[in-house]
């Protein structure tokens, strides 16, 4: 009885396969038909408009050979998408469906969870099964540890160079802006990766910066702060008359007592690391300007006017504490999180709630600064492809179609006309409703990765600004106004042994730079600032900006 | 357990016996022994690591000789002191906390003749140990900033207005949560030593006119003492190991005065900074440490109480 039934159950389960596998195969054959049906189609409608008629006979011209593959290739990718996209696996999103479908490539997504994103990039390296393609965030610490050119010497990255011609959206966007050359290879020319472009000649403007409640501003009567001094009046006014609990939230990841981008640092004169004055390379905490920044600030957090728990918070602003007015400013904001739109729609108490952009803080109204969130020509993702990939020149191809106007279009805009995105009476897109108010309560971040994707390969930062307030892109136009040339690009370089050397000798600064400052501001440290200063020489922090300087001049010269 | 006797059979036949009657405490054995074998004698090769510049790209064999140069680095370096004495600090100061406080729990709750009351209450008190390290490290987080439960009644003694940033407070939080974790779990070892002592001997003993007190100091005590012994050489063997992963969890530059220890200055450095060979060099450091620690530990508790591991 019990043999009979399991057997029964084998034999069902063993059809329910063979069905699935039918209506797999069917449902294929369904989606190559629909796509080459789709394919069509928007040929048809372009027969139309005879500007498009030309753009239309593009691809057959460059001779693109979709799909790229007809094997059943699965390439490997290792990618970090952050929280904030509320996705695991890209395959669930719209674009890389498209791009899966076109390509005839399926993409293995391997993401990291979040908060060992370094610790499993840097575990890639001591695998031995290195995914096909990996994303880089230089900016955030993940690249090869030796940089770069070891990386292609060391046979870790595949050296792009040899494959250029099989790239060519890729390389006319580089080629079409001097400064993308030279940011786009290292001190030896090597081309190791992909960047992820921003489109239009600028690139993305600054998008971070110091924002403040205005309905609180209004309730206390007064002006958006513009010097030091005034930040100090503002606050102490929002802790007295209205009670708030944080007047300015201050916090970074790394718990250091800093600004993000130095916003509150930059106008003493002093940054939280390297920057260039002109082209020479100084050390912020080195610079006499920091004292004065820890003064302020010691006095500020003595006067309760910044988080008391600054160093413990780790960048982290939660909601609790914006959306119940706990918060009047916050030292680094998105702009997309200003105006009266975005936190009230995510459940702020508060109707009045508006959150405006607030100048850079300087010591004089008038003053020039020097650092903020600076504006960028490429987004801080480098895909590099492993030396050890089976399919080198498909993996090429595959990251450069997405730097292709169709793949463009759709990682910007998503392929769902009228619902993902709309063509205003002047020709450019916008997105749609289901980006910007999306009917399942999806947030702008999560509706991007879902229907677009979040960052795409070729940005056009338009589609993010189209869809801002008039506060939020006030806000950006106010952190705009003051000077970024003082940031060291990313790009710059060192070798291998200056790396080593680098590294050895900052360790050691950065944590004691971080002690310092954070035991400072909260009292707790007592040390004189030139004995501070002293220590840091014995360190060998004249050495170290050496190693930086050097390394700038390689980067000007390229 | 049965124990077979030990007739004067060959050592084969008699492995093979127990291994017949004992079978499932020996499959019971296995994934420690392979646990042990892969996680901490493979990786053993890897020690060769502290004496190179290790490089991915060269790989183990093919990275550069450097020879002591990565521990004269850390002898020298400007923390070598600090991170000892944090933590010899902190370990010491969490043996001194924790270790008695299993045992007295143990003996309190060895006076409890109510059961469903003793129940409940090693029940309610292994709780924490199951809980994941992330959440209760959220927890302390929660109840130690600024605006938190504990760090409002230290305020309201005179305290700083924060504790968990406030480096003279830090070593107290680790250990505290330590004790709060631990305390039901590390009893049950005592519990069941406790539960081995012959009821006969308190029978006499109250016999003979002795309370609750004296059965303690002369019956309960010296039936566990061997058990005390053996768990107090293990906890030496690891006096050098501190529970990183909360600290990791808990700590900031504010603290590192008191909070930074070896294994998370191994942590910062190996996994964060890519230093793989300095990062090695200092846990090998700190493993030779441990060792000598517990061999010392041994030879002591061999030679004045008569027990120890080997």
């Amino acid at each position: 009885m019990n043999k009979t039934l399991k057997r029964c159950l084998a034999l069902l389960l063993a059809a329910a396969m063979l069905v699935t596998c039918l209506a797999a195969c069917g449902g294929k054959d369904n989606s190559s038909t629909s796509s080459e049906s789709s394919s069509s189609q928007p040929e048809e409608s372009k027969d139309d408009s005879s500007s498009q008629e030309e753009s239309s006979s593009e691809p057959a011209e460059t001779g693109t050979g979709l799909p790229l593959t007809t094997d059943d290739v699965t390439i490997r990718v290792w990618y970090n998408v952050g929280s904030s996209a509320g996705l695991s696996d890209y395959n669930e999103s719209d674009f890389y469906q498209w791009l899966e479908e076109k390509t005839g490539v399926h993409a293995e997504w391997i993401m990291p969870v979040e908060g060992t994103e370094n610790e499993s990039f840097n575990l890639l390296f001591a695998s031995d099964n290195m995914p096909d393609i990996v994303q880089n965030q230089m900016l955030y610490g993940r690249q090869y540890p030796s940089g770069p050119d070891v990386a292609i010497s060391d046979g870790i990255w595949l050296k792009l160079n040899d494959y250029e011609n099989i790239m060519p959206n890729y390389m006319a966007l580089v080629n079409a802006n001097p400064l993308l050359q030279k940011n786009t290879i290292t001190d030896e020319g090597n081309r190791w990766c992909f960047f992820y472009l921003y489109k239009g000649e600028n690139g993305r403007k600054g998008n971070m910066g110091p924002a403040i409640r205005k309905d609180f501003l209004d309730k206390v009567n007064m002006e958006v702060p513009v010097t030091f001094d005034d930040w100090h009046d503002v606050l102490k006014a929002f802790k007295e008359q209205l009670n708030v609990e944080i007047p300015l939230f201050y916090s970074t990841a790394e718990n250091d007592g800093t600004s993000g981008y130095s916003e509150f640092m930059t106008g003493f004169g002093t940054a939280r690391e390297f920057f260039v004055d002109g082209s020479t390379v100084k050390y912020g905490p080195m610079e006499d300007g920091y004292k004065d920044y820890l003064d302020t600030f010691k006095q500020w957090y003595s006067e309760g006017l910044i988080d008391q728990s600054f160093s413990t918070r780790g960048g982290t602003l939660d909601d609790d504490l914006i959306l119940n007015d706990k918060v009047g400013a916050n030292a680094s904001t998105y702009a997309s999180w200003c105006g009266d739109q975005y936190y009230p729609s995510r459940g702020s108490a508060n109707e009045d709630f508006n959150l405006v952009g607030a100048p850079i803080p300087v010591k004089k109204a008038g003053d020039e600064t020097h650092l903020r969130n600076p504006d960028i020509l490429t987004n801080a993702v480098e895909m590099a492809i492993s030396a050890e990939t089976k399919y080198p020149e498909l993996c090429v191809k595959w990251m450069d179609y997405q730097y292709g106007e169709d793949a463009s279009l759709v990682a910007n805009f998503g392929n769902r006309e009228g619902e993902s995105y709309t063509i205003e009476s002047d020709g450019t897109y916008k997105w749609g409703e289901l980006i910007t108010n999306n009917p399942d309560g999806l947030s702008v971040a999560q509706a991007r990765t879902k229907y677009t994707t979040l960052n795409a390969p070729y940005e056009d930062y338009n589609r993010v600004m189209g869809s801002w307030t008039e506060d939020q892109l006030a806000a950006q136009k106010t952190w705009t106004a003051s000077k970024d040339d003082g940031v060291i690009p990313t790009a710059v370089t060192m070798s291998e042994a200056e790396q080593d050397e680098y590294s050895s000798i900052m360790s050691d600064i950065t944590t004691y730079v971080a002690e310092y400052t954070v035991n400072t501001i909260m009292g707790q440290d007592t040390q004189d600032f030139d004995a501070f200063r002293e220590q840091l020489k014995s360190m060998g922090i004249e050495r170290a900006t050496e190693l930086k300087q050097a390394g700038v001049d390689r980067y000007n010269q390229r | 357990m049965a124990i077979p006797k030990a007739d004067r059979m060959s050592l084969g036949v008699r492995a093979r016996r127990d291994f017949r009657q004992n079978w499932a405490v020996y499959l019971m054995l296995l994934p420690v022994v392979a646990w042990f074998f892969i996680f901490c004698y493979m990786p053993m090769g890897g020690i060769i690591m502290a004496f190179e510049n290790y490089k991915f790209g060269k790989g183990l064999l093919g990275s550069q000789w450097v020879g002591f140069k990565n521990f004269t680095d850390f002898f020298g370096s400007y923390y070598f002191t600090r991170l000892l004495g944090n933590t010899l600090a902190l370990s010491v100061y969490d043996l001194c906390v924790s270790f008695p406080a299993s045992i007295i729990f143990a003996l309190l709750l060895n006076e409890v003749h109510n059961r469903v009351f003793k129940r409940t209450i090693q029940t309610v008190s292994y709780l924490p140990y199951f809980i994941s390290m992330v959440v209760v490290c959220g927890l302390v987080k929660t109840f130690t900033e600024s605006g938190g439960a504990i760090s409002l009644i230290s305020q309201a003694l005179g305290g700083p207005p924060e504790l968990i940033s406030n480096a003279g407070a830090f070593r107290s939080i680790v250990v505290g949560s330590n004790l709060w974790q631990n305390l039901g779990y590390g009893s049950i070892i005592y519990i069941s030593a406790l539960g081995s002592i012959d009821t006969e001997l308190y029978e006499a003993a109250r016999i003979d006119g002795a309370g609750r007190w004296k059965q303690t100091l002369h019956i309960t005590l010296p039936g566990i003492v061997s058990t005390i012994m053996i768990m107090l050489i293990m906890r030496m063997g690891q006096l050098m190991t501190v529970n990183y992963q909360k600290i990791i969890l808990l700590y900031s530059p504010a603290v590192y005065t008191t909070g930074d220890v070896i294994s998370t200055f191994v942590y910062r450095k190996g996994l964060l900074e890519n230093n793989y060979s300095y990062a090695a060099a200092v846990d090998l450091f700190n493993s030779v440490i441990n060792t000598l620690i517990l061999v010392s530990a041994n030879t002591l508790s061999r030679k004045y109480t008569e027990t120890s591991l080997f």
